[in-house]
């Protein structure tokens, strides 16, 4: 098993690559994708790094898009999708064309928006002078009438002078809507009541010139008497923000003044629609090259970083970088090196150096579509130390499995399939899907488990006879009805008696006479239990047998004695015998037996049995019956039960005493001048430096730990019976109380009742069957995985592997 | 004309095309009398004859039958209507 | 006898999936990966019929019908009620 079985074997490389080549090299490097660098300058400072100007410089040129890209949000231009050609890196020559194109739009955006504000303010003006005169209109008839000649000209300098005293001056102006309150208590205030005003709020709001933002105005006409109150009211107006205008008095020289102000406003208009239309003719040619070159800006940026992370020779020829690298991608790396020393000529060619390490490599799973969502799940629990065998290979069946046999379901594994192909089928086409929110990704990144778990669960359905809670009759029912007329007719139910009714057996699955049945459930619950039981013994062995693969690997031969053979001996002795119990119980006991100990009254429970065995404990069988199911069975097991205990001091003493042992005879090989080091650090992995007191105490909690766990993992798949239960209950509910409704209704209204409930019945179906049930049954498998069956043999110690590649950094940012 | 979102009009599709296929099928699991939808019947407890029971579940049988192709050709019906929105709604966002 | 041609039969079927199921997918480059998939379907798969098919061997009740199933039980699966 190449690929997933292990992580891929690492070496660490040194790198020595030209000054010249160094950005072409890595440029290649991050398309490949397959080289983590390793900080070589970690002491130094992000500031007195080499290539810091570089990374500031793209930090301007990301910062001019970002401002160019938000300018073009604003004004509702598609920016172009680009999946499908991305940009490599530039080369630093045509970055420089870039930067001064991007400098041109930019100063061209802020001058066109700096242009923009002061006409828009300059409309702003207009737009409130014309409001005034216009409302001022009303203000004015009563005095005309009167014909109190009031300053003509009463914002302008020059009428001071004809200002007489003893006649009514004014100003007019506009204010912000919240503040005509306090700013009318304040005149009245200041002027003790002698001033008089007049408002009238404008309908519609205003633009803010810089934001944009609409404001609620008041148009108002202070009158008063005199110039001294006039300055003081001038004094009010710039406190509150209020912009005042020229009014003149008379009716006609305002109207003449309105026309005026029409038309340099619509002049304003006309200039403002035409900057308008620049700047998003601007905006659309920019945006065409827009996202490649925020691509090519990005990957400039990440290459620059990773040069950071380089160090410098001594005598400053060539830059020397520390990477780890999958040996198989060696010749990748090779070829990438040597291509980005071509692209710039250098006569020099870049090499590369395996170089021997103590430290332990990242791990690297090679993923493709179908496996990556397995391998998440493994990794979500943790990444798996390095060469240590990978559970997601046996994930990929056994977790949809026990999906399955919570959720079987012919019917709701159907739906699941459907939703899963649908998904593994337009996966190019949903791949692009960018913004369908968190749940869809995680429902299209595991698309293949979607529709793996609807596969199994198809089968499981078929096997358990469920389709929608109803069975199928496909090979003909082995059990036949024996009873005459006059038996049937006065018993309100009758239970058919095993021994003569059934004939055979139903081939493939449930026979479809339990659906039906009152007891089903009493006979479902048995067999649902015993199954669970069998299958998370079966899963459990499996798990411990994996370590064994574990310790040849690492090769701690000793350990597959001192830790293995206790385990799977204690798991087999007890539970593998029970299932054993099981299997021999389906076997010897049956109805159309004659012979009294083998009918179904004498059947004994497995369970009682095995709590019987556990205790050394006895229980009265009843009359005729046999206590065992063969003969020899209580020495057996109290041989099995014997042979277990001594498994429990076995696990507890065995490995602390054989590295007591290991290291007595090191320290006397040391002592006798041999350098035995290297090949006994295989054998006592990871403990040379621990005192012997702590490792009785690691060996202790792991000892009691498998002791207990294998108990109460035994007991804890028992959810697969629960679940598997309940959601075959849930679905025979669901069927009676909501479809069967519908259907028993009678007469013309029957059909469209049915109609209607059926269309709740889907919903019900899909939200709490599909949805809800799938959701809980997807977590319990995720936990008998993790903690049932990994805890057998996975550390999950390792770190991932983390490559530079400049795809990951493109789906990173997109993500954020 | 358009009186439904696309998704409304999506959920419509799926689940029209589910009921006729599934109504069609138990209709014809009716009419061939099928024991597993015994329960769904509209029966008596008792009954005094086999004869009286057998006729009575037949016409039961038949009822429900009908009734279920019925009512997926209630489901054709809301199929079009959901077919021709989702149309309407899929050229609506391609324009 | 039966049985034992069921059980026979079930089991050659799983094998020859775990065997030959692979020869479906021989273009992907991940061979191991699809033989040790084939191989733990065929396994479980089998395992879990087995299962159901053995407990139903030597059933020690049998099952509770009421009335009106019976009949139609009768009726349906061709064993009309014996008259008396």
């Amino acid at each position: 098993m190449g690929d997933m079985f292990r992580s891929e074997e690492m070496a660490l490389c040194q790198m020595f690559i030209q000054p010249e080549a160094a950005y072409t090299s890595v440029s290649e490097l991050g398309e490949t994708g397959c080289v983590q660098f390793r900080d070589l300058n970690v002491n130094v400072n992000a500031f007195q790094r080499k290539f810091v100007t570089e990374v500031r410089r793209c930090d301007e040129l990301e910062r001019k898009i970002r401002y160019i890209e938000t300018e073009i949000k604003k004004d509702g231009i598609v920016l172009p999708d680009i999946q499908d050609d991305i940009p490599r890196a530039p080369n630093p020559r045509e970055i420089i064309d870039l930067e001064a194109h991007l400098e041109k739009t930019e100063s061209e955006m802020i001058e066109l928006a700096q242009n923009e504000v002061n006409m828009k303010s300059n409309y702003l003006e207009l737009t409130e002078l014309r409001k005034v005169l216009e409302n001022t209109q009303g203000f004015f008839s009563d005095q005309e009438v009167l014909n109190l000649d009031s300053s003509n000209r009463a914002g302008g300098d020059n009428d001071a002078a004809a200002q007489h005293r003893g006649r009514l001056g004014f100003v007019a102006g506009v204010i912000n809507r919240e503040r005509v309150f306090a700013f009318e208590r304040m005149l009245w205030r200041i002027s003790r009541g002698n001033v008089f005003l007049k408002r009238s709020d404008l309908d519609e709001p205003l633009n803010d010139p810089a934001t944009g933002h609409p404001i609620y105005k008041t148009v108002f006409v202070a009158f008063f008497q005199g110039e001294q109150l006039k300055n003081r009211i001038k004094k009010v107006c710039t406190g509150f923000h209020a912009s005042l205008y020229p009014c003149p008095s008379s009716h006609n020289e305002r109207e003449e003044m309105v026309r005026n102000v029409r038309t340099r406003l619509e002049d304003l208009k006309l200039v403002l629609s035409q900057t308008e239309d620049h700047r998003s003719r601007v905006l659309a040619t920019v945006s065409k090259n827009l996202p490649s070159w925020s691509i090519m800006v990005k990957k400039m940026k990440a290459i620059y970083h990773t040069l950071n992370l380089f160090n410098m020779d001594v005598t400053k020829k060539c830059l020397i970088g520390e990477c780890w690298v999958p040996t198989n991608d060696l010749p990748v790396v090779q070829k990438a090196l040597s291509d980005g020393s071509a692209a710039v000529g250098s006569t020099i060619p870049s090499f590369l150096n395996v170089i021997d390490t103590n430290e332990q490599p990242p791990t690297f799973n090679r993923t493709n579509k179908f496996t990556r969502g397995f391998q998440n799940l493994i990794d979500a629990y943790g990444v798996a130390s390095y060469r240590e065998c990978n559970p997601a290979l046996y994930t990929c069946i056994t977790f949809p499995f026990l999906f399955a046999v919570m959720f079987g379901d012919l019917g709701h594994g159907l739906i699941l399939v459907l939703f899963g192909a649908w998904m593994v089928l337009c996966e190019r086409k949903l791949a692009r899907i960018r913004n369908g929110g968190e749940i869809w990704n995680i429902f299209f990144g595991g698309r293949y488990i979607i529709l793996l778990m609807g596969l199994f669960a198809m089968y499981t359905g078929l096997v358990y006879n469920d389709v929608f809670s109803k069975s199928m009759n496909l090979f003909g029912s082995r059990w036949f009805n024996n009873y005459n007329t006059s038996t049937v007719l006065t018993n309100p139910n009758l239970q058919l008696p095993p021994n003569s009714s059934a004939v055979g057996v139903y081939p493939f699955g449930m026979d479809p006479v339990w659906q039906l049945a009152d007891n089903k459930i009493i006979f479902l619950n048995s067999f649902k239990m015993k199954l669970s039981i069998i299958f998370g013994v079966l899963h459990m062995v499996f798990g411990v047998c994996m370590s064994v693969v574990n310790f040849t690997h690492f090769k701690r031969y000793a350990s597959i004695f001192l830790e293995f053979v206790p385990q799977i001996l204690f798991l087999l002795l007890l539970f593998g015998y029970m299932v054993f119990m099981m299997f021999f119980k389906w076997f010897s006991y049956n109805a159309r037996t004659s012979f009294q100990p083998e009918t179904p009254g004498c059947a004994p429970s497995v369970l009682i049995m095995f709590i019987n065995m556990m205790l050394f404990k006895n229980t009265e069988p009843p009359k005729g019956c046999n206590e065992f199911m063969f003969e020899s069975q209580p020495q057996l097991q109290k041989a099995f039960v014997l042979i277990a205990l001594c498994c429990i001091p076995w696990m507890l003493l065995g490995k602390p005493l054989y590295i007591k042992f290991t290291r007595k005879n090191k320290a006397h090989a040391n002592h006798n001048g041999f350098s035995g080091n290297e090949e006994n650090a295989g054998g006592a992995h990871g403990h040379d430096d621990e005192p012997m007191s702590e490792i009785y105490i690691h060996q202790a909690i792991h000892t009691i730990e498998y002791v207990l766990s294998t108990i109460s993992h035994t007991a804890s798949y028992l959810r697969l019976w629960a679940l598997s239960l309940a959601h075959a209950q849930l679905s025979e509910v669901l069927w009676q109380m909501v479809l069967s409704l519908g259907l028993k209704m009678s007469g013309v209204g029957g059909a469209i009742g049915l109609f209607i409930i059926f269309g709740a019945w889907c919903l019900f179906t899909l939200a709490i069957l599909v949805l809800m049930e799938g959701l809980s049954a997807f977590l319990h498998t995720l936990r008998l995985h993790w903690v049932e069956f990994m805890s057998k043999f996975y550390e999950g110690m390792g770190y991932a592997f983390q490559p530079f590649s400049f795809k990951a950094i493109l789906d990173g940012e997109e993500e954020e | 004309m358009k009186i439904c979102g696309p998704k409304l009009s999506l959920c419509g599709l799926i689940i029209s095309v589910w009921g006729i296929v599934q109504l069609v099928l138990m209709g014809l699991f009716f009419y061939i009398n099928s024991v597993a939808l015994i329960e769904d019947l509209p029966l008596e407890e008792e009954y005094h004859s086999l004869e009286d029971f057998y006729a009575a579940a037949n016409r039961a049988y038949n009822q429900n039958a009908y009734n279920c192709w019925i009512a997926a050709c209630i489901y054709v019906l809301t199929l079009l209507l959901s077919a021709q929105q989702f149309y309407m709604n899929s050229r609506v966002t391609a324009n | 006898m039966e049985v034992l041609l069921t059980i026979i039969f079930f089991t050659i079927f799983w094998a020859v999936v775990a065997k030959y199921g692979p020869i479906l997918f021989t273009k992907q480059p991940h061979d191991d990966l699809v033989r040790c998939i084939f191989l733990l379907t065929a396994v479980v798969c089998w395992l879990f019929w087995l299962c159901c098919y053995l407990a139903q061997l030597n059933p020690l009740l049998g099952p509770k019908l009421n009335g009106n199933t019976i009949r139609i039980i009768a009726s349906s699966w061709g064993n009309p009620i014996k008259e008396g």
